[in-house]
């Protein structure tokens, strides 16, 4: 050991025996500083660090335990070994209460004794730094920590864990713990106190405490961010419910404003002509009498369409519109359509196939629905369709509860970034003079809701080569627990 | 001073008719389009000296194709009104502010239409003799 000594000692001759002995010491290599006066010596001690101090009491300029006073005074840390003339048994106890780490009286010492006791002091005060550091430690971090017996009892706990567990130090000593132990993971436990519970995230790891195997457990108090987490989760989903709202009502203002230009629209032809004719400004034997009366009515026709789309539109939003499943074939109610409606497309001559699977025979569904699904899909493809095309018309089995329609044209297609807002309330798509204004725009959108109201979905994806395909999938027996929310 | 030419845009076939007919009973020449793309190459055919413009069209927004006028030199000075079934609160002032130079909403009514075409025809050119 290398040792960094003050010696304060006015005595020259006993500052060289002390040093001699000190030299003969195997155990220690040791640099020595001498002091003859205290003034000296706090200085000395002010200005290095050292192992140990070796005290005379009576200096030029301080007598008897006040010379050790203050030394104390000046290095706290250092230990002192009190080196006097005649130690009485009194003034030692008086020396130790004041802080001496040793006392040894001059008669008494001799090289070993000396350089023990010297060695002994300083391992003690390295060892006492030590030991107050790691408690520093322990004590001050946030962390409550325990360490657990294989019996479960508490051996120790810091103070981060009295604080946590809100009861006396001595309390919780012996304590059975009633967490599980589990190795290394982190688990989530709660800890009971007055207060309320406190959440904490506890890691636990094998130890050995004094010599015995035992588990350490780090407990860290985590409720205070779960809070915080929590009011941050409920002010997103409040946030996002305030977003879905403001949504919700710019839909219903669209769809207003939506409205409101569809009605118009035909009113305006309605209105117009009407006043014309009313005003007398178109001779009753005009040609254009006759015209502008069948404008009027087909623009009413419009109106009226747009009034039942809009009705059932409601319905199904209100949750309103009935729906009767029966067992029924599917194949011939595809097929009763396509002959409705093949019927009344001749003009562009487009053909339609049809493509029944054998393996959807027999559905319970609503028939009445189910036709009108199948009549907006297929109107809408042969109005899209290329002239002189051909509109296909498939039943498929989709998975063992659903079957799926679908109805392809070769028509121009969609553009993709149509295909969000098809199903969506007055958003007819069509490029150019291609489009048709018999629609109301509102009939993807019905479809969409009567498909949906009864368990199903709609889609639709552009073909490989031309065109595109509409389908809807169906449950094969549309069930009553659907029925009953509406 | 010849007779005005009037462009009518709508894609609706029979407002098309009747705002048409509505013209040449004032003596218009009248011109129709029924998308943005048809109205480009009549303007460009023929410079109407008014024109009477539907804002919702098949192949482009009828604001949008005001816009496009109005930043053109060649056809800025065009008037342009917009005759709309858009007649919720806003859709004057944002047909205005697109550039429009005014607005009639639909349903229109006949017995006055021809006054106010009238009036938007004087804010630009001198009155005509015809009518």
């Amino acid at each position: 050991m290398n040792l960094h000594v003050l010696l304060v000692e006015d005595n020259p001759g006993d500052a060289d025996l002390a040093r001699e002995w000190l030299d003969e010491s195997p155990a220690a290599v040791v640099d020595m500083c001498v002091s003859q006066t205290l003034a000296d010596a706090t200085e000395q001690l002010k200005r290095s660090m050292f192992d140990a101090v070796l005290l005379d009491l009576d200096l030029p300029d301080s007598r008897g335990v006040d010379t050790l006073r203050r030394v104390r005074a000046a290095a706290q840390d250092v230990p002192v070994v009190v080196v006097s003339g005649a130690a009485r048994t009194d003034l030692r106890d008086e020396l130790r209460a004041e802080g001496a780490a040793e006392v040894l009286s001059k008669e008494e010492a001799n090289s070993w004794l000396f350089s023990r006791c010297v060695l002994y002091v300083v391992e003690r005060n390295r060892a006492e730094a030590r030991h107050a550091e790691i408690a520093a430690l322990l004590e001050t971090t946030p962390d409550a920590i325990l360490v657990v017996g294989t019996d479960k009892t508490v051996r120790y706990v810091n103070q981060a864990a009295v604080d946590l567990f809100g009861v006396e130090r001595c309390a919780l000593l012996g304590e059975t713990m009633a967490f599980s132990v589990k190795d290394r993971t982190t688990t989530e436990v709660g800890v009971p106190r007055r207060d309320g519970e406190r959440v904490c995230e506890m890691r636990v790891v094998p130890m050995t405490w004094k010599s015995e195997p035992a588990s350490l457990a780090s407990l860290r108090d985590v409720t205070e961010a779960r809070k915080a987490t929590e009011l941050r989760r409920r002010a997103n989903e409040l946030e996002a419910e305030n977003h879905r709202m403001h949504e919700i009502n710019r839909l219903k203002s669209e769809f207003l404003a939506n409205m409101s230009h569809e009605l118009r629209t035909p009113l305006n032809a309605v209105i117009g002509f009407s006043q014309l004719l009313h005003s007398g400004k178109v001779a009753p034997d005009a040609p254009e009498y006759r015209e502008f009366l069948g404008d009027i009515l087909s623009s009413g026709r419009h109106l009226l369409r747009l009034i039942n789309d809009i009705l059932d539109l409601a319905k199904v939003e209100a949750g309103r519109m009935e729906f009767h499943p029966e067992e029924l074939d599917l194949r011939d109610a595809i097929r009763e359509v396509v002959m409705i409606l093949r019927s009344s497309e001749t003009e562009r001559r487009v053909r339609v196939r049809t493509e029944l699977s054998d393996e959807v025979p027999r559905v319970y569904v609503d028939a009445v629905r189910l036709t009108q699904v199948l009549y907006n899909f297929l109107s809408n493809a042969l109005k899209f369709a290329a002239r002189e095309g051909q509109v296909i018309v498939r039943s498929l089995p989709e998975g063992p509860d659903a079957f799926r329609i679908e109805v392809e044209d070769d028509g121009d297609g969609i553009d993709p970034k149509d295909l969000g807002r098809l199903f969506t309330e007055f958003q007819q798509i069509g490029a150019g003079r291609s489009r048709r204004r018999q629609g109301t725009g509102l009939g993807l959108a019905f479809t969409k809701r009567i498909v949906e109201a009864q368990g199903g979905h709609v889609g639709v994806r552009p073909n490989p080569d031309r065109g595109c395909t509409f389908f809807a999938v169906f449950p094969r027996r549309v069930e009553s627990s659907v029925l009953e929310v509406l | 001073m010849s007779t005005p030419y009037i462009l009518v845009v709508d894609d609706n076939p029979a407002n098309l008719k009747l705002v048409a007919y509505l013209l040449k009973l004032g003596g218009y020449d009248v011109g129709g389009a029924t998308d943005a793309r048809e109205t480009k190459r009549m303007i460009a055919a023929r410079r109407p000296d008014l024109l009477l413009l539907d804002l919702q069209l098949p192949d482009a927004d009828g604001l949008e194709l005001a816009r496009q006028l109005k930043s053109d030199p060649a056809t800025e000075d065009i008037v342009v009104v917009a005759v709309t079934a858009r007649a919720m609160k806003g859709d004057r002032n944002r047909a205005l502010a697109a550039g429009c130079d005014g607005y009639v909403s639909k349903p229109i009514d006949t017995n006055t239409f021809l006054d106010v075409v009238g009036e938007f025809l004087d804010c630009v050119s001198p009155r005509q003799e015809m009518r």
